[in-house]
């Protein structure tokens, strides 16, 4: 009977440390399924281009799922710095250059850096001059993986100026004859019904005042608004770049008024000629006005100078990251050539790997050329000034508010660079 | 006779000053409306297009079908009737409480609810944020629902307060005498007589909580969550941004709150003008 008893009683502890195992293998299992939390507005823009992204590292890395959501470009700062302050960061984020202040979270440690992985990549090997400069790199120390390094390049229509009868133009004084003879009143209705040139010149979004305003200034051959670590907003070269902006507002050629958004509207649509921006505008015009973009092109920068100014984009892993080497993984795969190269197919983004543009890719795109020559003609600089890279903001203000003085109120542009300089040197404590 | 048509001068003037103030302020909607109705090749046009084709209706369709604006507006419907039912209901309460009864502490109690309304959202963000994290909350309607509840209890228990201040002690009196207690006379007395009010700042609160947009912003992430406003900002793209959508996105996302209006706008006026001034 105690036999009986003590059996019964063995075959009770065995089945509940079966049943203890299994449980616990199950936990196991599902304690090695890692979410990777990705926000970025990137699913929302470009689904093509991270779908295939997402779904063939699920594959490839059967135990890490990536959580990739929404989270709208102009929300993303506040939506990122607030998750950062509450010790809360994603695994992976994307910064971009003026926009997402990541010059603070590496100064505050909030980085993390990402020599150790990227080093040994081949996107190391053929990635642009911009990766490993500052404002990307800091100290020897790398923390953001720039995706897409793009510049601003004249872009047009060929049917619009074929149809004014212009010629591609070689110098900035062509240029701006050329956008004079585009703009032009079609139907004799006494109204401009397509403008040479578009640029910001609308009262109060500084940010984009100032992204408009690098492209003249380094363009002309001023280094930044800082060199050597100084203001240098009276350089002449900034002067005589502002002067150009300011003549080209007084002629008529640009539509007034408009945000950024709604003349590259009406560049695609063929209102605005010429338009000085990134090669996703190629994109941008796939979308609104899929039939021009037969017609779509681009030249080289007429400036005299080999300068010519860049903005990135890019990804991060934030140093309080729960799953570094997984986020790393995301980024070296997308880092890899095959994945580069559907960016470029599927965003027309300028990538930051320079082995993607294929003779393939290229001659469907020749337009791209212009791009890929610039950026390795050129001295690319980056818009954020190096050295003032916590300041800009401030810089942006003071300078769009003084050029604003200039373009609608008519102060000397000396002036108006003069009470810039003096204002931020107050500012920011200089001497 | 020159004072008659002085009289008729006065008027006129008054006429075309009170125009002039409803353009002044009316422009503003008609422009939304306007710019909602345009094809996106007309929003630049020069001169504007001042009354545009109703074929370009389209964009209202297309809105729906193109983003989960049905969804944002059923979530913010639930989180502003949320709030509104709450803060009525809490603050009803509370408004009783600092009407009718007399003890120590009374004035600071009313100085901090005055306080809470003094504070910056933005300071409480990142706190909210962590404790939200915490009580695993965040990208849940719910955390809305709490955080806003905060910011308009307060409100309504100052609105309703006045509103029961208004109601004359002998009633109450007379329901003490019939053998009411103090939830009797509240629920029985003060919510039916004061229901001009209670309406008036339900619609107040409703409206406040609709148009909430940091909060909602910083702790909704996942876009089956967003309500009305983040959605609709959601439409400004990094490239190009559809105005006429966005547009077309905020003509909508005002319709329920003028809905709310124009239901209880007989009560709005009365519970307006009642709490105003005291029994």
């Amino acid at each position: 009977m105690l036999r009986q008893k003590s059996k019964k009683g063995k075959l009770l502890v065995i089945v509940v440390l079966c049943l203890g195992i299994s449980l616990s293998l199950v936990s196991l299992g599902n304690a090695a399924k890692v979410t990777l939390d990705f926000p970025s507005w990137w699913f929302a823009m470009f689904p093509t281009m991270m779908e295939p992204l997402v779904a063939e590292y699920e594959k490839k890395y059967p135990d890490v799922k990536i959580n990739g959501y929404d989270v709208p470009y102009p929300d993303y700062p506040d939506r990122m710095s607030t998750r950062l302050a509450a010790n809360d960061p994603p695994d992976v984020m994307m910064v971009t250059s003026g926009h997402i202040p990541y010059n603070k979270y590496v100064e505050l440690g909030l980085l993390e850096p990402l020599n150790k992985w990227m080093e040994k990549t081949s996107y190391w090997q053929n990635c642009v001059a911009a990766q490993k400069s500052p404002p990307v790199e800091v100290d020897g120390k790398v923390y953001i993986l720039v995706l897409l390094a793009d510049i601003s390049a004249p872009m047009y229509m060929t049917n619009v100026y074929g149809e004014a009868g212009v010629e591609i133009p070689k110098t900035t004084e062509e240029m701006l004859e050329v956008f004079k003879k585009l703009t032009r009143d079609k139907d004799g209705d006494g109204l401009i019904d397509q403008y040479g040139y578009a640029s910001h010149l609308a009262p109060g979004n500084f940010g984009e005042w100032y992204w408009e305003l690098s492209i003249w200034f380094i363009g002309y051959g001023n280094t930044h608004v800082a060199k050597d670590g100084k203001l240098n907003l009276t350089d002449p070269d900034m002067i005589k770049a502002m002067k150009m902006y300011k003549q080209i507002y007084d002629w008529n050629i640009v539509p007034k008024g408009q945000d950024k958004s709604t003349y590259r509207r009406m560049f695609t649509e063929g209102v605005v000629a010429t338009l000085m921006d990134g090669s996703y505008m190629y994109g941008v015009t796939l979308d609104e006005t899929p039939e021009n973009c037969q017609y779509f092109d681009a030249y080289p920068l007429p400036f005299e100078t080999d300068k010519i100014c860049f903005s990135f984009e890019g990804l991060v892993i934030p140093s309080g990251a729960p799953h570094k080497q997984e986020a790393w993984n995301l980024l070296g795969m997308w880092s890899e050539k095959k994945w580069m190269e559907h960016m470029i197919r599927t965003s027309f983004v300028t990538s930051s790997r320079t082995d993607v543009y294929s003779e393939e890719f290229l001659d469907e795109y020749p337009w791209f050329r212009v791009y890929q020559d610039e950026m390795a003609k050129r001295k690319a600089i980056e818009r954020v000034p190096p050295g003032f890279e916590a300041e800009v903001e401030e810089i942006t203000r003071v300078l769009a508010s003084w050029m604003e003085e200039v373009i609608f109120n008519n102060m000397p542009v000396e002036k108006a660079m003069e009470n810039a300089q003096k204002e931020l040197e107050n500012r920011l404590f200089m001497e | 006779m020159k004072s008659r048509a002085g009289k008729v001068e006065k008027k006129v003037a008054y006429s075309l000053l009170i125009a002039g103030v409803c353009v002044f302020i009316l422009f503003p909607v008609y422009w939304l409306i306007n710019t909602s109705l345009q094809a996106k090749s007309t929003i630049y046009a020069a001169p504007p297009t001042l009354i545009p084709p109703l074929s370009h209706l389209t964009n209202y369709v297309d809105i729906f079908k193109e983003t989960m604006l049905a969804l944002w507006l059923g979530n913010s419907l639930f989180l502003s009737a949320s709030v509104a039912l709450i803060s009525i209901g809490m603050g009803g309460l509370g408004a009783y409480s600092l009407s009718r009864f007399q003890y120590p502490g009374k004035g600071i109690l009313m100085l901090i609810l005055l306080l809470s309304q003094m504070l910056p959202e933005i300071i409480i963000a990142i706190p909210l944020y962590v404790s939200f994290k915490h009580l695993n909350l965040l990208n849940k309607v719910m955390c809305l629902v709490i955080t806003n509840c905060s910011f308009c209890i307060p409100i309504s228990t100052f609105f309703l307060k006045g509103f029961f201040d208004s109601i004359p002690r002998e009633i109450e009196e007379a329901a003490v005498i019939d053998g009411c207690n103090r939830m009797q006379i509240f629920y029985r007395i003060f919510l039916p007589l004061s229901l001009p009010g209670l309406i008036a700042t339900g619609g107040l609160i409703f409206v406040l909580a609709w148009n909430e947009f940091l909060f909602a912003r910083t702790f909704l992430s996942s876009g089956t969550k967003w309500v009305t406003s983040v959605g609709v900002a959601s439409f400004i793209g990094q490239y190009v941004t559809p105005w006429n959508k966005v547009m077309a996105g905020a003509v909508i996302s005002v319709l329920p709150v003028m809905l709310v209006f124009i239901f209880f706008q007989k009560y709005l006026v009365r519970g307006l003008t009642s709490g105003a001034v005291k029994g």
